[in-house]
């Protein structure tokens, strides 16, 4: 394997050569990543892959002409034909006035204050035999749990990757990161012949983030006991509240209709809601690129624009949209950045069990399952998992029901939010409550 | 960052989600083919530079710790992605690829890894890390490589390398005329074109040689239109293992009504009524709920862990004796055909459930091992960088003895499904959703007010069971579906005649 100085220097090279073989301008990107994963199913080792990648990207700008090539084949001999060839072709496609590299006032201008924290140096000593011993505790511990398991599948990997950043306006950068998890998968059988299953899967970039195996899998454990007998329920308008590990999923469209992309395809239902109230003042949305050991911490973005914290919206009111330069000269707006790093959503002082205690008749949904959405209308409709809730307690768990509404309306029926923010994901959420769900069952 | 999943979901291309770019030069490295799909092994041979010696002392190094069986795949992809934004064609994405994998097995144990790399001292090393699943005396024996004979389920005439860029704009641009002329209200459009070629080797210990080229296309155009301050998007798209003459005029044209009529037909739409109802699937795309409510629960690997819904039902009944349910790899020019899987089984028909009944799960040379049986050639991998899992190929239904008139006839109440984005299922739990992007109300026995954006949840064997008729219009899938698991995505195909499920949940509005 190449050193970081030699990676370095062939960006450079890469730079020279194009900008010598007619292009404008030109950022390239290199990505070198070695990885291992080992899996177990029941007592037995299953899997063990290891492997190292590496993948060169470089975006060409000729002429106001813009086209985009990766290869993994980093020949020096060959690559030099790759760029050739990758810059002849950029004449051929349609003029656009938009493209061209940010602004280098955007850049990082000097070192940055905060230590992100990203590697964790114990990671690349740790031996097969202990990763194999952590990948049994996980398996044993979920059998532990529960003797009736028909089948417990745990994985552990981890890894390294290197990223080198490139433009010939002025931007270069590194960013080196660790990267370690594992998860179970358990399944278990239950009378009439359905198999219910259930997983529990935490990443962090340092090994001491995670969890001890045996915690792992007791979640895992008890998340498909929590299945057994589940069942359909009465269609009807109720309170639902998502726990923490799923609000993801559910918000994940309000990210992409902020994206510049989807504005200007005018396919976005915030298009035009800049400054306007459009959730509960409960809906305070954060984007912060600086926490330590943050899943999608960074110091710059996928075009090299220095990280900012931002609020996306306040109150309920949105403050700012997902703006890249590209699409920021195309709409005349300010970039921002093209994308997210951490989001926050504001948590409140109640836990989970206590905002259930306040329900008197909903769902409350651990997982979803399929579904999509309008992006333009905001229309949404998922399958959902979970269980009823009736006079704040959990009666009994349920499944094959689907929830339908859209997301102007649900961002303004958010009701509370919970106390307990997840931290093994880059959407750090809280468990939240929303009022008046639109429920498909029986 | 890896994630485990056996929720496994397919998408369809017409989704919007930009891909993230695809491959347009093939790697200068290599020495290419001539014109057309290598005509033998000797030119993937010297395609990635290896000859039998090589691979030969590459497959004892694999088995070399005890292993009972070895493979090696190596592959060549590169795709070209050209998008047209608004009437400009104004960026491409192209990508090219190159690696191979050497894969050991033990029993059901898998040791796997990959180098970016082919030389002779690479593969030996990575044979070697490969090799340590084993980890027990004794070396089987490496047989006598033999090139196997593999039928042509794609045959094509040009190579998307020898089409010109140019070409490739003057089709978008084509198509973005035609549809901003259908209608007034497009606002906007997107339109997308990519071509995609991989070549793979297979080796395996146990003497199978073999070399396929496998092309592939699609087209999607997307647009949103615009009446009185609403806006829709919607559209459509086209794929298939074709070149560039698959795409005539007719066809472009095809490709750019079908975007516009689906995306103006939404004003119209409302969402449905919330509950159980009956559904009545178009034919073509709706096999998604094949590849949702049984497909996924038939791949081996899940029956070998005993962990589906399936496990306890090979050989019963599970649907009427009118619905017969096979997963194909013999399609001509469809999208999920294969002439071999990524492990050296030709690419073939499997009967999954015959006249009702059972019949036989989709496996790879895992689960075959473990049941006895011979492979089905199910055993696919998104890339040289993964072992080959059981996966599906086109699932379609057989046509059946009712008609399309007399199943809309039948139904007082329920919703026509007829185009749809994406599903998702539970293999264990057997639960499976598929998302409805438009369709129309059945009232009194006729198709009457639009639907749109309705996500519709079941369970598998107890839908499968519900099916109560299947008309004679069998359809394939015209576009591109991706399916994904364990975090490998590989394309698919997908088909059924129009077929009515008594009874399933459809999320809506409760009124």
């Amino acid at each position: 394997m190449q050193s970081q100085k030699n990676y370095a220097n062939m960006l450079k090279w890469v730079e020279q050569k194009a900008l010598k073989l007619g292009a404008d301008a030109i950022r390239s990107v290199l990505r070198v990543n070695s990885g291992f994963s080992m899996s177990q199913r029941d007592d037995s080792i299953e899997k063990m892959e290891s492997s190292i990648q590496s993948s060169l990207r470089v975006e060409i700008f000729k002429d106001n002409r813009y086209s985009y090539h990766s290869t993994n084949d980093l020949n020096q001999d060959r690559l030099e034909s790759f760029l050739d060839k990758a810059v002849s072709m950029t004449s051929y496609l349609e003029k656009d006035e938009a493209r061209r590299l940010p602004d280098p006032a955007l850049y990082p201008t000097s070192m940055p204050e905060v230590d992100l924290d990203l590697v964790d140096p114990t990671l690349s000593s740790m031996t097969i035999e202990r990763k194999k011993k952590l990948l049994n505790r996980l398996v044993q511990g979920a059998y532990a749990k529960n003797r009736q398991l028909i089948s417990v599948t745990g994985e552990f990997w981890n890894g390294h990757s290197h990223v080198y950043g490139r433009a010939s306006n002025g931007f270069s950068g590194t960013v080196e990161r660790t990267y370690v998890g594992m998860s179970v998968e358990v399944s278990i059988d239950e009378p009439g012949g359905r198999k219910p299953e259930d997983w529990k899967s935490i990443n962090a970039l340092h090994f001491e983030d995670l969890w001890e195996p045996e915690a792992v899998a007791a979640e895992a454990v008890q998340r498909v006991e929590q299945k057994l007998g589940a069942e359909k329920i009465a269609s009807g308008i109720k309170t639902m509240v998502v726990e923490n590990t799923a609000v993801a999923r559910l918000l994940y469209p309000i990210i992409g209709a902020l994206t510049g992309r989807s504005l200007y395809q005018k396919r976005s239902f915030l298009d035009g809601m800049m400054d306007r109230k459009v959730g509960s003042d409960l809906f305070t949305l954060r984007n912060d690129p600086f926490i330590p050991r943050g899943l999608g911490s960074r110091y710059f973005d996928e075009e090299g624009i220095r990280a900012q914290k931002r609020t996306l919206f306040e109150k309920g009111t949105l403050k700012h949209y997902f703006i890249d330069s590209y699409y920021g000269n195309k709409l005349g707006m300010e970039p921002t950045s093209g994308s997210f790093s951490n989001l926050i959503l504001n948590p409140g002082s109640l836990s989970p069990e206590e905002l259930i205690k306040n329900v008197s008749e909903g769902v409350y949904v651990t997982q979803f399952i399929g579904g999509n959405s309008n992006s333009n209308t905001g229309d949404f409709s998922y399958g959902v998992m979970g269980h009823e809730i009736r006079n704040g307690k959990l009666v009994r768990p349920v499944t094959e029901i689907n929830i339908s509404g859209n997301y102007l309306e649900l961002m303004k029926s958010l009701h509370a939010a919970g106390n307990d923010l997840y931290t093994f994901s880059s959407f750090r959420m809280p468990t939240l409550v929303f009022k008046n769900v639109d429920f498909a069952g029986k | 960052m890896k994630k485990m999943t056996r929720r496994d979901f397919l998408k369809a291309g017409t989704a919007g989600i930009i891909l993230a770019g695809m491959p347009l030069t093939l790697s200068n490295c290599l020495k290419r083919p001539g014109s057309g799909a290598p005509k033998n092994l000797g030119e993937y041979f010297s395609f990635f530079g290896v000859d039998e010696e090589i691979i030969r002392k590459t497959l004892e190094t694999a088995l070399s710790e005890g292993g009972d069986y070895a493979d090696l795949f190596f592959e060549y992809s590169t795709g070209n992605s050209v998008v047209m934004e608004n009437d400009t064609a104004n960026r491409a994405y192209i990508e090219s690829s190159l690696g191979m994998g050497v894969r050991v097995l033990k029993g059901d144990k898998t040791g796997y890894s990959f180098t970016e790399e082919i030389s002779p001292e690479k593969m030996q090393s990575v044979a070697q890390t490969a090799a340590k699943i084993a980890a027990s005396p004794g070396q089987k024996e490496v047989k006598p490589l033999k090139e196997r004979e593999l039928p042509d389920y794609y045959p094509i005439i040009t190579r998307w390398e020898d089409v010109s860029i140019k070409k490739r704009i003057q089709m978008l641009e084509f198509v973005n005329h035609e549809m901003l002329k259908r209608d007034t209200r497009i606002q906007a459009t997107q339109l997308n074109f990519t071509d995609h070629e991989r070549l793979i080797l297979i080796a395996t210990s146990e003497g199978v040689l073999a070399g396929d080229y496998q092309p592939m296309t699609r087209f999607n155009a997307n647009c949103v239109a615009e009446e009185k301050g609403r806006r829709e998007n919607n559209g459509f798209n086209l794929s298939a293992r074709q070149d560039i003459n698959w795409y005539t005029r007719d066809k472009l044209m095809y490709l750019a009504r079908e975007a516009v009529n689906r995306t103006v037909a939404l004003f119209d739409a409302v969402p449905a009524p919330a509950g159980e109802m009956p559904v009545v699937l178009a034919a073509g795309s709706a096999g998604i709920l094949l590849h949702e409510a049984i497909g996924h629960g038939m791949e081996a690997d899940f029956n070998r862990k005993g962990i589906s819904i399936f496990s306890d039902r090979m050989n019963k009944k599970v649907a009427e004796r009118f619905v017969s349910i096979v997963d194909d790899g013999t399609n001509l020019n469809i999208r999920g055909s294969i002439n071999v899987d990524d492990e050296g089984t030709p690419g073939q028909k499997t009967v999954l459930v015959e006249n009702g009944i059972l019949r036989s799960y989709m496996h790879d040379r895992i689960s075959a091992q473990f049941y006895g049986l011979k492979p089905t050639g199910n055993g696919r991998r998104e890339s040289f960088k993964y072992p080959p899992q059981p996966r599906m190929r086109n699932t379609y239904m057989l046509n059946g003895p009712h008609t399309f008139e007399e199943i809309i006839q039948s139904t007082p109440r329920g919703i026509y499904a007829d185009q749809f984005l994406n599903g998702e299922v539970h293999i264990g739990a057997g639960d499976f959703t598929f998302y409805v992007k438009s369709g129309y109300m059945i009232e009194n026995g006729k198709l009457t007010q639009p639907v749109k954006d309705i996500n519709i949840i079941g369970n598998g064997p107890d839908v499968l069971s519900k099916i109560t008729m299947v008309a004679n219009d069998l359809k394939l899938a015209e576009g591109g579906w991706t399916c994904g698991k364990g975090g490998q995505s590989v394309p698919v195909s997908q088909g059924i005649p129009t077929c009515k499920v008594s009874s399933i949940t459809v999320g809506g509005k409760n009124i």
